[in-house]
């Protein structure tokens, strides 16, 4: 009896075994790999690429809205006088001091004893002429409204008397052999302190002009701070004291040409393109929305090199962005949204030569595609150069109504995979 | 200038992942490098042990029941309690144009138990059905204008066709009657994914990976009806004929539409006979017929035809090894697939096969080893190949 049970619990042991086996390798199959793709069976859906011109998008609307930076707002300020432009920058100094804090003790001023302009360049974007340039500092006749000041105005519908700025008195000048250090002074030269008396007690009066005599100069000034030096009343030594300018931009010549029909990116006032799409639902039968966005781009075309003093050599930096709402219904300040992709270059060379600035829209169509109609219609984007005001440089593309360079969207997506059985 | 010229706008410009794009568009399908588990609803399975494999995959017939799960009367012939399952292993080498891919597929066959009681016996069994699992993976490249993408893409089926079995047999002197009712149930599981490097000349561009992933899951039911006899005390027949509904497949995937799917099944019927011609040697020889056809379920793709198949086999017993007896066995069969390519030759299966067994832990066990070699289908007809070698093991227990 024992031995029986013993053998029925060996054979058990056995048929448990086998059915251990059994179940690992239950219903599977290795991995055919290297397999021709040309014919492999399966429901790999294709992965396709489209690409749909604004022509053939009959909601697609796209325009240039400006003045996102201006002269007064920009990081650089420029002097210049070349055959293409002229530049001056303006300036004014409000707070000028009545008394200095020396030893921990407030102290009256009593002179001004001398005074300099520092300024900042930005050696990379300046040029002077191989002989030399020179800057000189004009006190202004006339004053000036920051935002408003352009070459022919000192304000709006206010003009100058001579365009460029009514020059008075000149307060000193520098001369630049080159551009080896990026900070230089230019001393004043005139009666330092009733200048900045008379500026202190009209809060900066009417202000200064910095301009280059010297043709083939460009000067990009970064930073204007006026240095002076104060003798306190009762001591014998002088305090260095700096101010900035409570007032500071620049006017050029000529101007920059307002927007036409072509999308801008960049230039003081600084554009932005702005453009809202919807795009199809279905292609062909293959159902876009609800399908992968592997990749969306916009496409935009260059018109070509924009006019001197506008083109340039340097390579800048377009930004995409979503746009909160439509820019068609709420203008140039129509909520900002997040960046879609990562800066790109916008290649001179390419630009020039008609070439595509290509934009990641990605986000934004995978965002388009996983919503539902009605939640998500259409797309609202814009495009602008990073940083904005940085110069005066822009570039156009072509526009919904021009055939040669209407904008483009390209997608690449795969459908939703149609598994089915046979 | 553009820098791309002459292209189509607004329109598929370009496709690519031409397979699935074929299918997708209903074009011819593809042929060549496809497994035949990938063909219509897939390979059928013999639901049957390593002995009935070795004996040209007969199963029927017999004068001893087997642990196949073929005729419902043969569990009347079992004398005492019987469990027995079969797990069949197999390499393959499917053909194609591009060249040859091999693979291994591994399927448990059956799982067979039956318990006779006076002249009654009950059993249950688990069979395959239909295999249904192919995976495969190739490499190419996506040429788009934003660049060229090489990828890596992964296709899969993972699941197929399988029965439970509730079976009533009883012998009636030399005959035996059994009925059978079975729940046919599965699941299948098809997946893609395609993942993108980034672009050849340009690193920076890139696309996001694509993936998919579908679930059903499979019902229906079957009866089949089965007879055995004794001629002699050497010559036994046997035979069953199965009716099947419709199986229905659902698909059950969260995030993507329902669909349900009903296919005909078809009814079948075999026959088989063995004959023991000297007192050590039997020889055996089976066949059967399956209405395939009406189970095509309106593909473009693949077409579905009726199925023959037939076997002979025999067992040459007496045989001592290491001091055991061990049955000697040899058989040949062919049978068709039921599915193939439209517009192509319906695919036969042919193979040799061969094992042995053997009784352990005193007569309480039986193992049983076959093996078969063979071909499916042929490239130049129907546009699908594979060579194979399959190695089945019973293991089956008896309660003395």
């Amino acid at each position: 009896m024992r031995r029986s049970l013993a053998r029925h619990q060996r054979a058990v042991g056995l048929l448990l075994a086998g059915l251990g086996a059994a179940s690992i390798g239950a219903c599977t199959e290795d991995t055919l790999t290297g397999v021709d793709p040309d014919s492999a069976p399966g429901a790999g859906q294709a992965t396709v690429e489209i690409e749909l011109s604004a022509t053939e998008l009959p909601a697609w609307r796209d325009t240039t809205y400006t003045d996102y930076a201006l002269a007064a707002t920009s990081a650089s300020k420029f002097v210049a006088q070349t055959a293409d432009i002229r530049a001056r920058i303006l300036a004014r100094f409000g707070t000028l001091p009545d008394s200095v804090f020396v030893g921990g003790e407030r102290l009256a001023v009593e002179r001004f004893e001398s005074g300099r302009l520092r300024l900042v360049f930005d050696t990379t974007g300046s040029e002077v002429p191989e002989a030399g340039g020179s800057v000189e500092a004009y006190a202004l006749t006339r004053d000036f409204v920051t935002r408003e000041a352009t070459w022919s105005n000192a304000a709006d519908g206010d003009p100058w008397t001579a365009p460029g700025g009514d020059l008075g008195e000149l307060l000193g000048a520098l001369e630049i052999e080159e551009l080896a250090a990026d900070t230089m002074f230019l001393p004043l030269t005139v009666e330092t302190d009733s200048l900045l008396r008379a500026w202190r007690a009209a809060d900066g009066g009417t202000g200064l002009a910095l301009l280059s005599p010297v043709d083939g100069t460009v000067l990009a000034v970064e930073q204007v701070v006026l240095a002076f030096d104060v003798k306190p009343v009762g001591r014998d030594t002088l305090v260095e004291t700096l101010r900035s300018p409570t007032a500071n931009t620049f006017v050029f010549d000529p101007p920059t040409p307002a927007p036409g029909a072509g999308l801008r990116l960049g230039g003081l006032p600084a554009a932005r393109t702005y453009v809202s799409f919807e795009l199809p639902e279905s292609l062909s039968g293959v159902e876009l929305r609800g399908a992968r966005i592997n990749r969306a781009t916009l496409l935009l075309t260059s018109t070509g090199t924009p006019p001197a003093p506008f083109a340039t050599t340097d390579t800048l930096l377009a930004s995409i962005f979503s746009l909160l709402s439509n820019p068609f219904e709420f203008g140039p300040k129509t909520p900002v949204g997040v960046n879609t992709s990562n800066p790109v270059q916008i290649l001179p060379e390419d630009m020039e030569a008609g070439g595509d600035l290509q934009l990641s829209i990605t986000a934004l169509v995978q965002n388009w595609a996983a919503s539902d109609p009605d939640s998500m219609p259409e797309l609202n984007l814009g495009v602008r150069v990073l940083p904005e005001g940085g110069g005066l440089a822009y570039w156009e593309f072509g526009h919904r109504e021009d055939p040669a360079r209407a904008p483009r969207v390209r997608i690449v997506f795969t459908p939703s995979t149609g598994f089915d059985l046979p | 200038m553009r820098r791309h010229t002459g292209r189509a706008v607004g329109r598929v410009v370009i496709a690519v992942a031409s397979a699935g794009l074929a299918l997708t568009m209903g074009a011819p399908p593809a042929v060549a490098q496809t497994p035949v588990t990938a063909l219509g609803l897939g390979a059928p399975v013999s639901p049957i042990d390593a002995r009935s494999a070795a004996l040209g995959g007969t199963g029927i017939g017999f004068e001893t029941g087997s642990v196949s799960a073929r005729n419902p009367a043969d569990i009347a012939l079992y004398r005492q309690p019987v469990l027995g399952i079969t797990y069949a292993p197999e390499g393959v080498s499917v053909k194609g144009d591009a060249g040859n891919a091999d693979s291994g597929r591994s399927r448990m066959a059956v799982l067979r138990g039956a318990i006779p009681f006076d002249e009654w016996a009950a059993g249950v069994a688990f069979a395959a059905e239909l295999d249904q699992d192919w995976q495969l993976s190739f490499v190419d490249t996506l040429s788009v204008e934003d660049g060229a993408f090489p990828f890596t893409e992964q296709r899969s089926q993972d699941g197929g066709l399988s029965s439970v079995n509730f079976t009533l047999a009883r012998r009636l002197g030399s005959v035996s009657l059994g009925a059978e009712y079975a729940i046919v149930t599965g699941r299948l599981q098809q997946s893609f994914r395609r993942d993108f490097e980034p672009a050849i000349d340009d690193p920076s561009r890139f696309l996001g990976s694509v993936s998919g992933i579908t679930d059903w899951e499979y019902s229906g039911r079957r009866f089949r009806f089965g007879a055995a006899v004794g001629l002699t005390d050497d010559i036994h027949l046997g035979g069953d004929v199965s009716l099947q509904g419709a199986l229905t497949a659902e698909r059950d995937t969260i995030g993507a539409e329902g669909l349900t799917r009903k296919f005909d099944m078809p009814a079948a019927f075999e026959l088989g006979a063995s004959a023991r011609v000297s007192e050590r040697l039997m020889l055996t020889g089976a066949g059967g017929w399956t209405g395939w056809s009406g189970a095509e379920g309106g593909s473009d793709d693949f077409v579905a035809s009726n199925v023959v198949w037939a076997g002979i086999g025999a067992e040459l017993t007496g045989t001592r090894l290491m001091g055991v007896n061990v049955p000697l066995r040899l058989g040949l069969r062919r049978t068709d697939l039921p599915f193939h390519p439209r517009g192509r030759d319906q695919l036969s299966e042919r193979a040799l096969t061969m094992g042995l067994g053997v009784r352990v832990a005193e007569e309480q066990a039986r193992v049983d080893v076959a093996v078969e070699i063979g071909s499916r289908g042929d490239l130049g007809g129907s546009g699908v190949e594979e060579s194979f070698q399959r190695l089945s093991i019973t293991l089956a227990l008896f309660q003395n």
